[in-house]
């Protein structure tokens, strides 16, 4: 029989017409469906294909019908149900949805599943992940405490099925364009990465979005991949599918400087593609990566920067310095060290995303007489007394000694607010943090930075003194924050914000330059 | 909040009715309409959308986008507009402004290149785009060179391409014979017809009628006759299709469409640097089956044009 | 086409296990996300399991 739907001056957009029209046709009892909006040639295709009812008479061009041919009425009431159920679904918070206990029951649930998202104890990860890709399902593993015998286990088997495999400890992928886990909305375009650093990951692709381009897929591999246990399994494996994707111009690829022998591999592999490759090996030899062909890096914005102009067939060139007029930043910088007084004169990075910290202290360098971390560029400035800080500081509080039993910083900032009330005493002159947004984090990280800004300011004003404090954010308009929004949070505490780390972080270089000049 | 960046068309519309009232005409997941009394429609759209005519970029994200319902009222103030029900305020005063309007590039396309970026078009649009609606005659569709349309051999196509076909290629016909008459009285016989919101046809017309208009422009010609030509065409369509559709047509008259729709028809009349395979990649990145429409009628266009002789144009 | 250049032309269809936060991003983004009651097998007890992963490979 035949059953008409009409709904009067609605509309729904290209792609949810077409979910629509795929979903019912899977629908058990529908052997014929036409969907659309309810103009005349429209009406005329329903009668072409045995589907019309007399309903479709009085549709408008404005209106939106679905014409089926179905086995009984129940079946449309199915339909109609199932239409309603998809459009209203983003409305609805999940609430009575099905949560299948195992895998298995998962997949039959969603047959065609091509992806889980993997964030559970560290011991239970390689059998349930070994399920997963048994069922030819893609992993992306956010968990760690998994030991390296079990990632390679599964990172072999992963490259034997030809799937992917991110992690452990991978909190970052953009596919589809779908950010996944701790990733960020970022347009769609010819630049694919491959990353083994979180938010080195997120800041370059965010980057690369503000700087006018966009990606075509961001794969994560996790932080261990380029060690010499594991031989860069994944990120080759990524590279493998960007070199084959019509979609990627440009490829783009993020790590910590790999163990030798795996650097070589990864580099000789980058001479198999005419793509052209942008290297970023943090801090690491840039001479091997120019010998091989490929487009070294100075920081992370240098990546963004590069893979953008070879993306739009211009020449990569070394970037430095700032997007704002050089004069107006020293003026800036002048203004704010006025402000400060005679001792006055000590560092505070405190840090939420490990690459972004690792990016600061390695351009900071040696400089200003050593900086203590627990990151150190040398064991002698390994920090002893995390509770009482003295000299200039740049913290990591993503590692370990700080989450535990706490959620990362990412996801709950005041593990940093409460180290901005410790860290930041009279002795400081300038503070040096990163704000990430996006998916992931917290649904604030810009407006609870700002509140305890204000508070740490309020504090030192009764001591007649205030902190410079220089932000940049790793995100884009697309995050849910916004980042807009969060930069004008920000700058209502008087918080400097530069369009990335490498220039907060030069910025600060600048203000201890003057604070040191005496 | 402030505005990204406004298109030309709407600023002005903005200053001109200072004081009167907007409704919501409909809500998507990353863009909404806005309907004047006058029934001119505005689209406001959040950032990772591509900027058309009288549209406008702001900086909502998806969930505030969800708070807006149909028929709430916006007030217009200057450039600033308000969203009573939930008291939202965005501001264009200082916004970058787009330009919508035709525009040409410094050098046009020779004729042995235009050969090349046909082929390219047609490929990219068989392999990347959506070829389960009217786009599928691509590739039964053969252009011969007297300019005769014929399809050739093949199993059937989809509905939507079997039903359309012998009015895509009178149409075809139409054009290549610069049978202005013969057009206008297929139009109504043509619009509204496929999926989407914008239905195919109407993509498709707006692919043929922008290709025209550049035509024109490409070779200095006097524009005005065209845009009397394009006039009656969005004159025929109003009624026949969906609002959202009407008006894309009525500014597609004018030679205004998209910014990425812009540049993707820019490089099939004029010598332009970005590769034209990710310029096409662009338009289908923006949202399911119209991008491929509206290529597919690019591409007819072009067909034609590589087969008339040099006095060419409609 | 491997399976990886596969996965860049399909719909992402997510299974989530654990955090619940990333399946409620994804939802909001009208991505299909499933989120899983995931328990250990045999309650989390490693002789359990491994008696009971022996059993399976037999199979």
């Amino acid at each position: 029989m035949i059953k008409v739907d009409v709904r009067k001056n609605t509309y729904y957009d290209s792609v949810t017409l077409m979910l629509i029209s795929k979903e019912i046709k899977n629908i058990e009892g529908v052997t014929e469906v036409l969907v659309g909006m309810g103009t005349e040639l429209n009406i005329e295709l329903t009668e072409n294909l045995g589907l019309k009812d007399s309903v479709l008479n009085d549709v408008s061009p404005n209106d939106f019908f679905i014409a089926a041919e179905v086995t009984s009425a129940d079946v449309m009431v199915t339909v109609v149900e199932q239409v309603d159920h998809l459009l209203t679904q983003k409305k609805v918070e999940s609430g009575s949805d099905y949560r299948p206990v195992s895998i298995d029951m998962a997949v039959d649930q969603m047959p065609g599943a091509n992806m889980a998202i993997v964030s559970i104890p560290g011991q239970y990860v390689e059998e349930e992940v070994n399920k997963l890709l048994d069922k030819d399902i893609h992993v992306m593993l956010f968990s760690d405490n998994v030991s390296v015998e079990s990632e390679l286990r599964l990172k072999q088997k992963a490259v034997e099925k030809g799937l992917l495999m991110m992690g452990p400890d991978c909190g970052t992928a953009i596919i589809n364009g779908v950010p996944l886990a701790f990733s960020n909305k970022v347009k769609k375009g010819p630049i694919g990465i491959v990353g083994a650093s979180g938010t080195g990951t997120q800041e370059v692709s965010s980057l690369i979005g503000t700087f006018g381009s966009g990606v075509s897929q961001v794969i994560g591999t996790g932080g261990r991949d380029l060690k010499s246990e594991i031989g860069g399994l994944m990120m080759i494996q990524g590279m493998k599918a960007l070199m084959a994707d019509s979609d990627t111009e440009v490829i783009v690829l993020i790590s910590k400087p790999p163990a030798p022998e795996v650097a070589k591999k990864i580099l000789d592999m980058t001479k198999e593609t005419k793509k052209p490759v942008v290297v970023d090996f943090i801090g690491g030899d840039r001479e091997m990566i120019k010998a091989a062909g490929a487009y070294p890096c100075t920081t992370l914005e240098d990546a963004a920067l590069k893979a953008v102009a070879l993306a739009n067939h211009e020449t990569p060139v070394d970037s430095d310095g700032f997007t704002m007029d050089e004069h107006e930043i020293d003026q800036l910088v002048q203004q704010a060290v006025s402000k400060l007084k005679p001792d006055q004169v000590n560092l505070r990075g405190l840090y939420t995303g490990g690459t972004l910290a690792d990016e600061a202290m390695k351009m900071l360098g040696n400089t200003f007489g050593g900086i203590y971390s627990n990151i150190p560029l040398e064991p002698e400035y390994e920090i002893k007394d995390l509770e009482n800080l003295r000299g200039h500081v740049c913290l990591d509080l993503g590692e370990d000694q700080f989450t535990v039993g706490r959620p990362h910083p990412m996801i709950d900032p005041s593990t940093r607010s409460d180290r901005f009330i410790t860290d930041i005493d009279g002795t400081v002159a300038v503070c040096l943090i990163d704000v990430v947004i996006g998916y992931g984090s917290h649904e604030d990280p810009a407006g609870v930075v700002a509140s305890s800004i204000k508070e740490v300011q309020q504090k030192l004003n009764s001591e007649g003194k205030s902190v410079i404090v220089v932000a940049s954010i790793t995100g884009t308009e697309g995050d849910p924050q916004g980042l807009e929004t969060s930069q004008e949070k920000l700058e209502e505490q008087g918080i400097i914000v530069l369009p990335s780390n490498a220039q907060a972080v030069r910025f600060v270089q600048k203000v201890m330059s003057q604070v040191h000049k005496a | 909040m402030t505005g990204l960046q406004i298109s030309k068309d709407l600023k002005a519309y903005f200053e001109n009715r200072d004081g009167e009232t907007l409704s919501i005409h409909s809500v998507f997941r990353e863009s909404l309409n806005l309907i004047g009394h006058d029934g001119e429609l505005i689209t406001l759209l959040l950032p990772s959308k591509d900027i058309g005519p009288m549209s406008a970029i702001v900086p909502l994200n998806a969930r505030e986008l969800q708070q807006l319902q149909v028929d709430d009222v916006v007030e217009i103030h200057g450039s600033v507009l308000t969203f009573l029900k939930v008291n939202r305020v965005i501001d264009f005063s200082g916004t970058i402004i787009w330009n919508p309007d035709v525009k040409g590039r410094t050098k046009p396309l020779c004729s042995s290149k235009l050969v090349d970026r046909v082929e390219q078009l047609k490929t990219v649009i068989q392999t990347e785009g959506q070829m389960n609606g009217i786009a599928a005659l691509i590739s039964v569709l053969d252009f011969e060179e007297t300019g005769l349309i014929k399809r050739t051999f093949s199993e059937p196509l989809n509905e939507y391409a079997e039903f359309i076909e012998d009015r895509i290629i009178d149409l075809l016909d139409g054009y290549f014979k610069h049978d202005r008459e013969r057009i206008l009285a297929l139009i109504p016989r043509f619009v509204g017809f496929g999926q989407g919101l914008t239905p195919s046809t109407d993509d498709y017309l707006l692919g043929i009628m922008i290709s025209m208009i550049y035509d024109a422009k490409s070779r200095k010609q006097e524009l005005k006759s065209i845009y009397q030509f394009t006039d009656e065409i969005a004159q025929l369509v109003k009624g026949k299709t969906t609002k959202v559709s009407e008006e894309m047509i009525h500014h597609g008259a004018k030679g205004r469409v998209s910014e990425r729709y812009r540049a993707l028809v820019q490089a099939m009349f004029y010598d332009v640097k970005a590769p034209l395979e990710r310029l096409c990649i662009d338009v289908l990145n923006t949202g399911s089956t119209s991008g491929t429409d509206f290529l597919f009628g690019v591409y007819c266009f072009n067909q034609l044009r590589l087969k008339w002789n040099r006095e060419g144009g409609i | 086409m491997n399976k990886i250049n596969k996965l860049f032309t399909q719909e992402l269809k997510v299974i989530n296990m654990g955090l619940e936060s990333f399946q409620k991003d994804l939802k909001s983004q009208d991505v299909d996300a499933m989120q899983m009651n995931w328990r250990p097998t045999a309650g989390g007890n490693p002789k359990m399991m491994d008696l009971l992963s022996r059993l399976k490979t037999k199979k």
